[in-house]
């Protein structure tokens, strides 16, 4: 690497928890002193996962700086090897330190939120539907609209955040291509799927760094992973689809000596998942303050945070710099102090005074993926199954047994997957269902520089695992005084699947 | 049940996309959500483009949730007018008169008007629009691309 690369992204560094020293160039560091950039300071990366990791304090900002670290290692290698230039290493890097600008505060939960308020405005419906479960229920299993996504909020800020906007264009970086990147919207055309792959994919820079980051403040070792070894063995390669004989796409592919590395990847961010981030604990917390959220979100007229839309017209605003968890804190303290709702005050008290909601049922599987083929059927648990059935129908039923307010019951499914392939999959049989593999799913190559999936290399654990999810569900009730008979509840549930 | 399982549920089972069985299927599915979404009907489903055309990684997600509960699940709701006459327009266009003027099926079809009209969205202009097409889609022939532009004339008036 010549001297003039060092020099431009080491203009300046910074000390880092997780790498050490983190080297920036003239335009990150302008970029890293906007207020858009700072305001991340104030939002923690790991929501409510800090009630029961309570180390798990850090911000989106450090997160932000990590991501450009991994990034700017994954350019390093294939800068150092001719496969990209000087300009794509600068974009990626930006991309990387401004993927997280247009965070919504308490880590990912505001997110939900938000795109459950997209869909009510957006209602296809005459009447709203008769919910048949509580609101915390229907906001824990709620799959967010990718449209409101932080991502989307993000690519916003950067077209029009002044302070952004100006240093991207006096650097004549493309602030819409910065903002596609982010948002994963650039698809396989003009082999910008390279890009979608070093920030949207099964080993981008982004999950490399909230697993060594995340994992290490939270206490746990699931991130103890050798990352050095795995960027080192990254490359570029040309790939012709076989049902697609006008394109070729340039692919980032893993040497395949570094298998056993990915692999352990994949493990350890398994288990971070399933151990620390769905933890069954923080699940019920983050129910807790999605519904509180909702609650007084909806109920606003004319604030600036009410939806989507008005956050992207408030950009550039004292506002906007100052949309961060204290401010919801304070915001949430109101409300529910003057709010006269029951419910508010039971979830305001349960999330303020960390009054642990009472988890009644927790129940985990390993269940066989809907669009795998394999030949080894898995032998289910039926009372997963049923429990979740039973949850989503006779909800009603449940807390009247109980006599206990339907609202104040809430359960939460969870599914984690090892990669998002199945076994069958293989790269030169792509079809629909390989689109999105192509982007997302890790790529070998080998000494003969053959390409395949990892998913589908039959010498790989990982083959032996990726047609099955791990999947969770928790039932639990919110009672800040803690009066409510857990085994009444749960014994009524169990009668019914009995 | 879920609200967001409803809404998607009533738009699939509405657009008579309520089959993943093939791979035909599942194209149709995707590009009339994608045509409905471009009417102005907000599903918050985010396109990229992948070898057929506009896809939506997270619509397929919510498709295999939502399908194996059965179509009758899905019957007991109101839809709002406006939204009716779009799903309907999304419908009639496997049966408009430049249709018949192309020898596609319907999946081709669906993909190629959606393909269109993707480009058409993200450079502007329909010559962009049609030199891309011809570019990303080569199995489409001239007729084929101009009877998708009539098409979508009518469809997007």
């Amino acid at each position: 690497m010549n001297n003039n690369y060092y020099h431009i992204f080491n203009y300046k560094t910074i000390n880092d928890s997780v790498y050490g020293n983190i080297g920036l160039s003239k335009i990150e560091v302008e970029l890293l002193d906007t207020r858009a950039m700072q305001r991340l300071r104030r939002i923690r990366q790991m929501g409510f996962s800090s009630y029961v990791f309570p180390d798990g304090e850090h911000s989106r900002f450090a997160h932000s700086l990590g991501v450009l670290y991994i990034m700017g290692r994954f350019c390093d290698v294939l800068y150092r090897n001719n496969e990209i230039s000087l300009e794509d290493v600068q974009l990626l890097r930006i991309a990387a330190l401004l993927h997280d600008v247009g965070h919504y505060p308490f880590s990912h939960l505001c997110e939900t939120v938000y795109s459950y308020i997209d869909a009510k405005n957006n209602s296809i419906l005459e009447n709203e539907p008769f919910r048949t479960i509580s609101l915390l229920s229907d906001l824990s299993n709620h799959i967010k609209r990718k449209t409101v996504d932080h991502e989307h909020l993000g690519a916003n800020v950067i077209i029009y955040d002044k302070q952004i906007n100006d240093i991207l264009k006096a650097n004549n970086i493309d602030a819409e291509l910065v903002g596609k990147i982010i948002t994963g919207e650039i698809g396989v055309h003009n082999n910008s799927i390279v890009y979608a792959q070093l920030m949207h994919s099964s080993l981008d820079a982004d999950r490399m760094d909230y697993l060594l980051r995340d994992s290490s403040q939270a206490g746990v070792v699931f991130g103890s992973v050798d990352f050095n070894y795995i960027i080192n063995n990254i490359k570029k390669v040309k790939y012709q689809l076989n049902n697609d004989n006008n394109n070729q796409y340039e692919i980032i592919a893993i040497n395949s000596k570094a298998q056993h590395a990915v692999e352990h990847f994949l493990m350890a961010r398994y288990f971070h998942y399933s151990q620390t981030v769905l933890h069954k604990t923080s699940l019920a917390f983050e129910a807790v303050a999605k519904t509180l959220l909702y609650k007084m979100i909806s109920e606003e007229k004319d604030e600036f945070y009410i939806s989507f839309d008005n956050l992207v017209k408030s950009i550039g605003s004292d506002k906007f710099y100052h949309f961060t968890d204290d401010f919801m804190w304070t915001k949430l303290k109101a409300y529910a102090e003057k709010s006269e709702d029951k419910l508010v005050k039971i979830l305001w008290r349960t999330l303020a005074e960390r009054k642990k909601p009472i988890i009644i049922l927790y129940e985990k599987d390993i269940v066989l993926k809907r669009k795998s083929k394999a030949e080894k059927q898995s032998i289910n648990d039926p009372d997963f199954f049923l429990l979740k059935w039973i949850l989503e129908r006779h909800h009603k039923e449940i807390s009247e047994k109980c006599g206990i307010d339907m609202e104040q019951i809430g359960f939460c499914t969870s599914t984690v997957n090892i990669e998002s392939l199945p076994s069958f999959m293989k790269i030169e049989e792509c079809n629909d269902l390989g689109e999105e593999s192509l982007r997302d799913a890790i790529k070998l190559i080998n000494k003969e520089n053959k390409v395949s999936f990892l998913a589908s290399d039959t010498t790989s654990l990982i083959n032996k695992m990726v047609d099955y999810s791990a999947v969770s569900l928790v039932v639990f009730v919110v009672d800040p005084d803690q009066k409510i008979e857990k085994g009444k509840i749960k014994d009524v549930i169990l009668s019914m699947i009995k | 049940m879920r609200s967001d399982l409803i809404t998607i549920g009533v738009i699939l089972k509405e657009l008579n996309c309520f089959n993943l069985d093939s791979l035909s299927n599942r194209i149709i599915l995707q590009k009339k959500v994608f045509l409905l979404q471009n009417l102005g009907v907000n599903l918050g489903y985010q396109y990229s483009w992948y070898v057929h055309g506009p896809y939506s990684t997270e619509l397929t997600a919510m498709a295999y949730e939502c399908i194996p509960l059965g179509e009758e699940q899905f019957t007991n709701y109101n839809i709002k007018e406006n939204i009716k006459e779009r799903i309907k327009k999304v419908n009639d266009l496997e049966k408009c008169e430049a249709r018949k003027k192309v020898k596609l099926d319907n999946s081709a079809w669906y993909e190629l008007l959606a393909s269109y009209l993707y480009w058409k969205k993200q450079l502007g202009t329909q010559d962009k629009a049609v030199e891309m097409v011809q570019i990303t889609k080569p199995q489409f022939s001239d007729t084929d691309i101009e009877a998708a532009i009539q098409a979508l004339v009518d469809f997007e008036r």
